[in-house]
């Protein structure tokens, strides 16, 4: 009970303080008054200290069990690991807003302290800015969603603890959602700052450089919940895949999008003093997405098997924050307008500012297609909802021809739900879009780096494109004749376009980042006489961000080398009796026999497969069910893999008898997937280079 | 911007020639309708063998499926009083169960629908019984 009032208690006075902290920002600003603006800073500070201290109060009640908090009642078990009581805070919905705040008053609090002195003017308004979004959360957790709220009447208290799901107990749960999060919310930092800035007009380069390494962070943890996300998927779920364009894995995707494109496109406006605006607009955008992304996972607005539940009034408090964040944004945006002035023009499209420009088309492009066919379900039950209710809009939807009304009438006279549906969009849809869409931006990864800012001559194009191109050609040619092709007992015969191009363009884009390599060494080599090693290391520690850059694309490389191995991928379904053999591509997989076990918590059965190419062994694999004792109506599905560099063999079981040992297996090969996870690691490492470069660093890297 | 006027058009041609087959290339197979029960037996000759997604609840006791038997799995679906048998041939989710929240894809074929793809509630949702009170035809008793 103690601890739910402090709570409460302190979510209150963090609204409070917040409110305060933009009020004396505003006013100080205003006044140019050091000691209003002083106080406000504080603010901030004071603001980071309350949410400590809350989520303080939210993690002791979980670790001492204080189930007279529905919220730590809803969320835990006894019998949960420690680690697992700590996560549990942002769990679920109430407590993950708090979770925000967290970060999102520690991140205020950092870039406040980090640019007090540089960025003076910019200071109490990127203050306010940061203060209003942190206002925001805390209304949403002192008025609809706070975690400290106790039971109605103390004997509502349950002494009966809630079951825990098995499925949630990993790893990667552990670190995929505060990764997300830790993404999304740095986001609001290069967006207060933005804002300040055209707020003040001082809309040069200063700005920006106080955020990149902050949208650079974003990026790099909104990267690392995707990746991780997908594992989990992959090595838990027993689907065979990573990615299904679920809206809530969009909703990460999306800000990463943009925030990808701004991170290039910012180094035109370094470079060239162009694209101010639309810097701006990234930076606006990619906040607003993680707001939006927010929105669809929590309101329940679009339907997805992630999603926290159904809220309209937390629907329509997101939407009227998100209506508020766009027209004040470019509202200012236009109001400064002139101030965004190019200093240069766009001279060639054989130029590096035009790559980028494309660069950046492409990932807006992405975006908004993903977030257009991510709404779209939600926008066809809007209006079929709408055209139940209101006559006016059933009238315009007849007239349009977009509902039957004979349909409706009928419908109407027999009782019967209304003809309208819902649509929905499967990852069909997303891959045939996104696919090539994808494989242009690999293209511009390989060309930017090639051409040079303002415009390139034509023999200088000739000298950067012939290698590459050669190496491109090569991996086509190996990709259509080497790989040796699937075989399935004359079922199957993989040969894909799309694969074959990815192919070719990996090893376009892989030697153009070679080439860089080479020639940078090269240089200092002939500079200095020194190993090769040697040469490499001074050449990324010299030049950081361009050289961390190219480890990132070549990171993205080996990642869509990884993706085009699911061009080849194979599945099959099939329920056989032990000692049955499977022909799995090149492998034989033979049906050993399922045995059943038990250990303290649960009952196992596993199923023994052997798996062999060729003849010879290649290793065994033992997909299981595992039943809880404290869930018996809810096995949970155990994925066995066996890992090679050439693919996967991938291995999950439907059903057993025990009684005959027949089973349901469903076996997938998935070619190259490791790649994937390879490259991942490859871009992290690229990332953490980048990130510690200096911003003054005169580097203008692809 | 100073890009020639014939470099513009070029761009635009091919771009929209990119789109343009990229559209005309679509098989439509990932936009599939998606309804609940009680609007699927609204009208059940006009949704027969259409691939479709159906979204209701797994009624109680309904599920045909023991530990340790063989078969392929038979449950009902219902929503708002209407009721679907279901035959689902592939891995059940692992959140799946009595009274959980399932969509299923796949055709009515003879009365029964014919699934091989499901998704149920994810149970990142313990606080599922708050949000279900609106949801009808739910027993706010029982959570995820």
């Amino acid at each position: 009970m103690l601890i739910s009032t402090l709570g409460t208690i302190c979510v209150l006075v963090l609204f409070l303080l917040s409110v305060a902290t933009v009020a004396l920002g505003v006013v100080g600003a205003a006044r140019r008054s050091e000691r209003l603006i002083e106080g406000s800073v504080q603010g901030i500070h004071g603001i980071l200290g309350v949410a400590v201290l809350a989520s303080m109060l939210l993690e002791y009640a979980f670790l001492s069990g204080d189930t007279s908090i529905q919220y730590v009642h809803h969320n835990s078990h006894p019998a949960m690991p420690v680690v697992y009581k700590i996560t549990a805070f942002w769990g679920s919905l109430d407590g993950s807003l708090l979770f925000w705040v967290l970060l999102l008053s520690l991140f205020a609090s950092l870039a406040v302290r980090a640019n007090r002195q540089r960025h003076r003017v910019l200071i109490p308004h990127a203050v306010a800015i940061l203060a209003t979004i942190i206002g925001f959360f805390a209304a949403l957790l002192v008025f609809m969603n706070n975690p400290f709220e106790p039971w109605l009447l103390p004997d509502m208290a349950p002494t009966q603890p809630k079951g825990l799901n098995p499925l949630l107990q990993n790893p990667y749960m552990v670190c995929h959602p505060p990764s997300l999060y830790l993404g999304m919310v740095s986001l609001a930092v290069p967006y207060a700052f933005g804002m300040a800035a055209l707020i003040t007009g001082h809309v040069d380069e200063a700005w920006q450089r106080s955020v990149r390494r902050w949208t650079l962070f974003a990026w790099l943890f909104l990267a690392i919940g995707l990746v991780l996300g997908g594992l989990w998927a992959y090595e838990e779920l027993g689907w065979g895949g990573y990615w299904a364009w679920d809206p809530v894995e969009n909703a990460g995707l999306l800000p990463w999008l943009t925030c990808t494109a701004f991170l290039h496109s910012i180094m035109v406006q370094e470079r060239r003093g162009m694209l101010k605006v639309w810097n701006l607009v990234l930076v606006i955008i990619s906040f607003f997405l993680t707001i939006f992304g927010t929105f669809l996972t929590r309101s329940g607005v679009v339907q997805s098997v992630h999603a926290f539940g159904e809220d309209p009034a937390l629907a329509w408090t997101f939407g009227g924050f998100m209506a508020v964040i766009l027209v004040g944004s470019f509202g200012l945006l236009f109001w400064r307008r002139r101030l965004l002035r190019s200093r240069h023009e766009l001279e060639s499209v054989l130029s590096r500012e035009f790559a980028f420009l494309l660069n950046n088309w492409m990932f807006l492009i992405c975006a908004l297609f993903v977030a257009g066919a991510t709404m779209y379900p939600t926008i066809t039950q809007w209006s079929g909802l709408l055209a139940e209710k209101y006559d006016w809009y059933r009238e315009v939807m007849f007239a349009l021809g977009i509902y039957d009304e004979s349909a409706w009438a009928t419908a109407l006279l027999e009782g019967k739900a209304m003809p309208w549906s819902r649509v929905t969009i499967g990852p069909a849809f997303f891959n045939h879009y996104m696919t090539p869409l994808g494989l242009g931006l690999l293209l511009l990864t390989g060309i930017g780096p090639l051409v040079a800012w303002r415009k390139t001559s034509t023999a200088s194009l000739r000298e950067q494109f012939i290698a590459p191109l050669g190496a491109g050609v090569v991996a086509l040619l190996i990709a259509a004749f080497g790989i040796p092709l699937v075989r399935m007992d004359g079922e199957f015969e993989v040969l894909s376009g799309w694969g074959l191009t990815a192919f070719g363009l990996c090893g376009f884009t892989f030697w153009t980042l070679v080439q860089e390599f080479y020639r940078g060494v090269a240089v200092r080599r002939k500079n200095r006489p020194q190993s090769v090693l040697d040469a490499l290391i001074g050449l990324v520690v010299r030049a950081r961000r361009r050289y961390g850059g190219y480890i990132v694309h070549l990171g993205i490389v080996l990642m869509f080398f990884g993706w085009a191995g699911n061009a080849y991928k194979l599945e099959r379904k099939l329920g056989i009796y032990p000692g049955e053999i499977v022909a799995l591509g090149d492998y034989q997989i033979e049906y050993v026999g399922a045995r059943a076990t038990q250990d303290w918590q649960k009952d196992m059965i596993t199923v023994e497969l052997s798996v062999s190419r060729d003849g010879a062994k290649s290793g065994d694999l033992e997909p299981a069910k595992w039943w809880y004792y404290q869930l018996p109506d809810q096995p949970t599905t155990e994925v066995s893999r066996l890992m090679r560099p050439g693919g996967d063999v991938y291995a999950s079981i439907a059903d057993v008898d025990m009684s005959t040992g027949w089973t349901r297996l469903n076996l997938y090969y998935n070619p190259l997937v490791n790649w994937v996870w390879v490259g991942f690691a490859t871009l992290l490492a690229g990332g953490i280079v980048c990130i510690g470069s200096k911003r003054e660093e005169a580097e203008g890297g692809g | 911007m100073a890009l020639t006027a014939g470099t513009r058009v070029g761009l635009g041609v091919v771009v929209a020639a990119a789109i343009g087959y990229l559209v005309l290339s679509d098989t439509g197979e990932g936009v599939l309708e998606y309804m609940y029960v009680d609007q699927l037996m609204a009208d059940v000759s006009k949704h027969e063998g259409r691939t479709l997604k159906v979204h209701g609840l797994v009624e109680a006791g309904s599920i045909q499926r023991k530990r340790g038997t063989t078969g392929d799995l038979k449950f009902v679906v219902e929503y708002n009083g209407q009721r679907l048998p279901v035959h689902y041939t592939n891995i059940p989710p692992d959140t799946f169960q009595e009274e959980g929240e399932v969509v299923l894809t796949g055709k009515l074929v003879d009365g029964v629908f014919e699934s091989d793809e499901m998704s149920a509630k994810c149970p990142s949702k313990y606080e599922e019984e708050v949000g279900k009170a609106t949801l009808v035809g739910a027993d706010p008793k029982k959570g995820g």
